[in-house]
């Protein structure tokens, strides 16, 4: 998925530091992007009340699917085919 | 070094980018909230307040500096807070907002954990505690709570003294999340400890509960009732509790069928209190994404419970607390999300009839801000949270009903 149309961040759900971010992140061998509270603030997005939530977003940036749980490359497709985009291959 | 890696780290968003002395608003005229000084010095937080038998309030919290983190106390006399005392430190404790140390009180002693990371694994943390005699006015070396000696996440405790001079301890323990194909499940365990930190009896009192959220518990007049976040196959994840009843552990059974399933983890435990025979436990849930505070009370030692008040929804976050008061009244808190968070009370009578709203404080959603705990004496409550406006900083208020 990381050489398509798509682009994966992480969020830190216990808004720690930019630096403790970036070391746990590290520590857990998160290679993707993660954002920091000012990326979130621009978003406006509301922390979720489950661990984990994936959000789909539009390219201009609005929610368009919430998923509860762990998720597969295949359910991050699938919601995105439901939302009538599509993974291109770059 | 402190190793605040926390709980499930990160909730993905997918981009596309190509594609003082107040009269409370909305209370009675009676009820007035005083802020408290608090005794404990900047850059603290995880706090709570417990009080003994007697009435008497006891303040717990963590500061961190320069790598260490401390756990100490005070006790409110009437002179105001006693000088704190430290009841532990070390550079390698699991730090973490929503799992975070306790201090169990009574006339005999008082029994205080904290976490340690035990291994390289993420969450990988013991349980451990130490025991004060007030015969002997010394606390015991630490102690590991659990005795499976197995790197995994070990946590949200909860700790309830017993008439004996035992302490019951309650906590999640990941001992079977390490094998098995697939991994087991994260279980439920209690403990009675003696005033020397010995184990005088251990349980599972669940095979498969929710993997972060807080445990809680208190005394009925039946005996110990345990409240938490279960975790069936089918990832519904409703609130149990079970009570021991002349040493044998009741089948754990659902205070209320909200049936929320999910399959991840809403870091949001519930809250029991116990007077006599009454019984009131609290706790979140967000069926179809509409969060909602709830509350449930017993007239009979939890055997049996009514049906849900909505306490709030949906503008809240939970982060329950759950205070019965002499009047018999009960007391809620939660987190308010209309707009900037406000930390608030809700008051109830012994029939559920709602009485009145108290703010406390306006706070954050951020998870810094951690968890109010609350407390009754009498008919007052104590109530303690962590401001991180700036520096964070432990704040405690009482409110009198």
């Amino acid at each position: 998925m990381a050489k398509s149309n798509v682009i994966i961040v992480g969020v830190n759900f216990d808004e720690d530091p930019r630096d403790l971010t970036l070391e746990i992140a590290n520590h857990m061998g998160i290679e993707f992007q993660t954002l920091s509270q000012q990326d979130l603030d621009l978003l406006g997005l509301k922390p979720p009340n489950v661990l984990p939530t994936t959000y789909v977003l539009s390219p201009a940036n609005e929610v368009m699917a919430k998923l509860i749980g762990m998720q597969t490359e295949q359910d991050i497709i699938d919601a995105l085919t439901h939302q009538g985009l599509t993974l291109l291959n770059q | 070094m402190i190793k605040p890696i926390n709980i499930p780290i990160a909730a993905l968003v997918v981009t596309l980018l190509t594609c003082s002395l107040d009269v409370v608003s909305g209370a009675a005229a009676q009820t007035q909230l005083q802020n408290l000084p608090s005794p404990a010095p900047s850059n603290s937080s995880l706090s709570r307040v417990v009080a003994n038998e007697s009435g008497e309030i006891y303040l717990s919290w963590v500061t961190q500096n320069a790598g260490q983190a401390t756990l100490a106390y005070s006790r409110l006399s009437s002179e105001g807070w006693n000088t704190p005392k430290e009841i532990s430190q070390g550079d390698n404790w699991f730090i973490n907002w929503a799992d975070f140390p306790a201090l169990s009180v009574d006339s005999r002693g008082m029994v205080a954990h904290w976490l340690q990371i035990s291994a390289q694994g993420t969450y990988d943390y013991d349980i451990r505690a130490r025991f004060y005699s007030r015969d002997s006015q010394a606390w015991t070396t630490p102690k590991t709570v659990h005795t499976d000696g197995i790197n995994a996440e070990h946590g949200f405790v909860s700790m309830l003294p017993l008439k004996d001079g035992t302490t019951l301890i309650t906590w999640l323990d990941g001992r079977e999340t390490k094998h098995g194909d697939p991994l087991g499940a994260m279980t439920l365990r209690a403990g009675i400890f003696d005033k020397y930190g010995s184990i005088v009896n251990e349980w599972e009192l669940d095979h498969r509960v929710c993997d972060c959220c807080q445990t809680s518990s208190a005394m009925t007049e039946k005996g110990p009732i345990v409240a938490y976040r279960d975790r069936t196959a089918q990832e519904v994840r409703d609130i149990f509790i079970t009570l021991l009843i002349d040493g044998v552990w009741t089948s754990p059974r659902p205070i209320h069928n909200d049936n929320w399933q999910i399959a991840g983890c809403p870091v949001n435990g519930p809250s029991v209190a116990a007077k006599n025979e009454k019984v009131a436990v609290a706790w979140f849930s967000a069926k179809d994404d509409t969060p909602k505070v709830q509350l449930v009370m017993s007239k009979d030692n939890g055997l049996s419970f009514s049906e849900p008040i909505v306490v709030e929804s949906p503008n809240t976050n939970g982060r329950v607390g759950t205070a019965i008061l002499d009047s018999g009244s009960i007391v809620v808190s939660w987190i308010d999300t209309t707009e900037a968070a406000r930390i608030m009370l809700s008051r109830y009578d012994t029939n559920g009839e709602f009485l009145e709203y108290t703010e406390v404080a306006r706070s954050s959603a951020s998870r810094r801000s951690g968890f109010p705990i609350i407390e009754a004496v009498g008919n007052s409550v104590f109530i303690t949270w962590t401001d991180i406006s700036s520096v964070p900083q432990i704040k405690v208020a009482r409110i009198d009903y």
